[in-house]
């Protein structure tokens, strides 16, 4: 299939696609298209966004923001998997595999598509907090076709249905949102320093509360600090750095 | 010097998950390339393996027996395949739509062809007598549906040609859609009597 012609049956008619999962060689075929229908809607959206610093923030968040759409899709296939075995729901990995696949290119193109909007209101010299909220709700509203087209690929029978339903889109949303603030920056600050990646610090939720409190000029006493795993090194650096 | 990351040096944590996530997808690329799978589909593999999966771990399918439809299948659905490839035809239908299409029939034939085996074994207890009817009765029906499908094909060939004049790809896909999802029903009625 053209890769613009499945672009097209991504937005007008998805089941179709996932109707595909059945035929191995079809599978093979159709999904690397999609994920690189998924890509190169998402770079340009990130280009958008990286467009409010400027500078190369255009390139980091270009090349950040398809790995938002896909880590998430990826990380939690089998935990999804696994929710459905275990509420004695027969959902096939390849069809949960493609199913996922064709939302995240649902979402590439739809962020792509509210991408001039966004342009539009960046232009106007938005506040960096509010820049940070339409960057979030702009990914929710394009997210969404996308989380319904793989909620809608599910099986139709089955008694904990709904609840694997639900917690699958529960999961899938929370990931993705801590994978966005993983992957941060991609709105820059106007005057802060430039960086690919900053350090695994807090979470997605205390941010935007924070974020959404600046917005309307109630400024917390929120500092992000290094969080676990990942962040113990940053934590033993710094610990060093006050003991000096 | 374009910055990187805001602190010296990623965490080791991050970057032992990160080789060992790319490592993996090397092995899965490798593998998919070792079972002639397209070469965008192997590179894909280095960075979206989990998707890729269910073509690591599905064998090559086994044939099944050749059913009594098998040669009518083959021949109806490669005299449309032709046909759909003429270049003046256009772009009138995905290779997916036929290659699902005659995976789905060729399935069918295979199940006819098993049930053909059981049909032929003896009934003389009156217990095995009345199931063998009762799975006649679903054969022959299972039989008319996939001939009722063929018969679709062949009429949807010569439909191909109006439809190419006209420039109108949405019916040619649409209707191979719907046979295909005639085959399916077929496949749905018959696990609902099966239980």
């Amino acid at each position: 299939m053209h890769i613009l012609t499945l672009a097209a049956t991504v937005l007008r008619d998805p089941d179709a696609l996932i109707d595909l999962a059945d035929d191995r060689e079809a599978l093979g075929r159709v999904i690397p298209q999609l994920l690189l229908v998924a890509a190169v809607g998402a770079a340009t959206f990130g280009l958008v966004i990286g467009s409010y610093r400027g500078g190369i923030q255009l390139v980091y968040a270009a090349v950040k923001m398809p790995f938002l759409l896909a880590i998430p899709v990826i990380v939690c296939l089998p935990a999804i998997r696994a929710l459905y075995a275990a509420c004695r729901v027969d959902a096939p990995y390849e069809r949960l595999a493609l199913a996922s696949t064709v939302g995240m290119a649902r979402t590439g193109l739809l962020a792509a598509a509210l991408a001039p909007v966004v342009w539009l209101l960046y232009s106007v010299a938005l506040d960096y907090h509010l820049a940070v909220l339409l960057l979030a709700g702009t990914l929710a509203l394009a997210g969404l076709p996308g989380l319904l087209t793989v909620s809608r690929a599910l099986p139709g029978r089955g008694e904990g249905r709904l609840l694997a339903t639900v917690a699958s889109i529960a999961i899938l949303g929370a990931t993705t949102a801590q994978t966005g603030w993983l992957l941060r920056p991609f709105v820059a600050r106007p005057n802060g320093e430039v960086a690919f990646l900053r350090p695994i610090e807090a979470d997605v939720a205390s941010s935007l509360a924070a974020t959404g409190a600046a917005s309307v000029g109630e400024y917390q006493d929120w500092e992000p600090e290094a969080a676990g795993l990942a962040g113990r090194g940053l934590r033993r650096d710094r610990a060093a750095e006050e003991g000096r | 010097m374009i910055p990187l990351f805001a602190f010296m040096e990623p965490p080791p944590l991050a970057l032992g998950l990160v080789l060992l996530y790319l490592g993996a997808g090397a092995g899965s690329a490798l593998a998919l390339a070792r079972r002639h799978q397209p070469a965008a589909t192997a590179a894909s593999a280095l960075v979206a393996w989990p998707i890729l999966l269910p073509l690591l771990w599905d064998s090559p399918r086994r044939p099944g027996a050749r059913g009594p439809l098998a040669g009518r299948i083959e021949q109806v659905l490669d005299a449309l395949d032709t046909t759909l490839r003429d270049p003046a035809a256009g772009d009138l239908a995905g290779d997916e739509d036929l290659v699902g299409l005659r995976a789905s029939l060729l399935q069918a034939d295979e199940r006819l062809a098993l049930v053909d085996k059981l049909l032929a074994e003896d009934a003389s207890d009156p217990w095995i007598a009345r199931d063998l009817d009762a799975l006649r009765t679903a054969r022959d029906h299972a039989m008319a549906e996939v001939e009722a499908v063929l018969s679709g094909v062949v009429q949807l060939r010569i439909q191909v040609g109006l439809l190419a004049l006209a420039g109108n790809a949405a019916p040619v896909r649409d209707r191979l859609r719907e046979l295909r999802g005639r085959i399916g029903a077929l496949e749905e009625v018959s696990r609902l009597n099966a239980r």
